[in-house]
């Protein structure tokens, strides 16, 4: 395998798992601008990555997901369930392409017809009235009910989190998350979706994405 | 306040009247109490029961507070998650610090009403306010 595959195959797994992650995200918080904005740029960045190996189906794929989300950022469509339904879609295509492109080190047999599929797909979405996504319901004001020592607390979770050192990470992780979600308990709020969120960042150890919770808490942004 | 049903506190300080102080608040607003005299002898009781929150002290023989939580936080098991209220009468910034990285979630300094320590114990469990 080439230097560039190589690279290729790491930076592409990544850009794939960051792209999974945005347009996941966005599903629940359509309006998140600055995911819009991640997500765009993985698949821009991943279009690229196909430039550079000569993976011209895997371009062409990429560039009409891009081409639907870029009409989404400057306003001229909606975001759907159905265009975030066949961005994961491309990018799954796109993570099996790269598992078979380390596997033979060449450019899948069967891409080109795939990737125009997934192009069609994109047109026939262009033609749709689908309704946007709605943002889920939002407890309002949370911050405004938050008492001091509350709000004391869950910026002590964050300081927690932020701790550098890996040794004791899982446990400050585990032990920051039933915190603030007791904290949240306390003040009568939903804690479901800072669970499920505590589960699936916690077995990846991934503290920031609980940081980043209990910041969009703090600022009246709801869980 | 409602009754914090089934909710265990372990209390971790060398003094008895601290002890007695924390235990006598707890108590009368409804939760469970254990004692343990230093580190060595809480990392047994929390190995060996299941609590809500460990109300830890810094200075203590044998196995200082800040020592205990980094053993706790190590743990493989769930009870690394413990939820650990620090109260300590080291009131400078660095060991508010010293007591995060070692894992603790809140730090309070001495002295602590019992009132101000209901309260963030109450919260800390997650009991209704």
């Amino acid at each position: 395998m080439n230097e560039f595959v190589e690279q290729f195959v790491i930076e592409g797994r990544e850009l794939v798992a960051q792209g999974n992650d945005d347009l996941l995200a966005l599903e629940e918080q359509p309006d998140d601008k600055e995911r819009l904005d991640s997500a765009f740029r993985a698949l821009h960045t991943l279009k690229g990555a196909a430039g550079i190996v000569d993976f011209v189906a895997m371009g062409r794929a990429l560039h009409a997901a891009e081409d639907a989300l870029a009409a989404v950022r400057s306003g001229a469509t909606p975001l759907t369930a159905s265009l975030i339904d066949l961005c994961l879609a491309s990018l799954e295509h796109v993570g099996t392409w790269i598992d078979l492109m380390q596997a033979s080190g060449h450019i899948p047999e069967g891409a080109d017809a795939a990737a125009d599929d997934l192009v069609r797909r994109f047109t026939e979405l262009g033609g749709s009235d689908e309704k946007p996504i709605q943002p889920h319901a939002r407890p309002t004001a949370i911050a405004a009910g938050l008492s001091t020592i509350s709000r004391e607390l869950l910026e002590a979770q964050k300081l927690l989190l932020a701790e550098p050192s890996s040794e004791g990470a899982t446990g400050r992780l585990g032990s920051a998350g039933r915190v603030a979600a007791n904290v949240l308990r306390h003040q009568g709020l939903d804690t479901t979706d800072l669970e499920s969120l505590l589960q699936t960042s916690q077995s990846a150890g991934d503290a920031p994405a609980i940081v980043a919770a209990i910041h969009r808490i703090m600022s009246g942004e709801g869980t | 306040m409602a009754e914090p049903a089934g909710k265990r506190i372990l209390v971790v300080d060398d003094a008895n009247l601290i002890r007695r102080f924390y235990r006598d608040a707890l108590e009368r607003a409804g939760f469970e109490v254990d004692e343990a005299l230093n580190g060595v002898e809480a990392l047994e009781k929390v190995l060996s029961k299941t609590y809500d929150l460990a109300i830890v002290d810094v200075n203590m023989p044998q196995m200082d507070g800040l020592t205990f939580l980094k053993v706790l936080r190590r743990q493989a098991s769930a009870v690394s998650a413990l939820p650990a209220l620090v109260i300590s009468t080291e009131a400078a910034a660095q060991d508010a610090a010293a007591a995060r990285a070692a894992g603790a979630n809140f730090y309070l300094v001495k002295p602590v009403s019992q009132e101000r320590l209901v309260e963030h114990v109450s919260i800390m469990c997650g009991l209704p306010a």
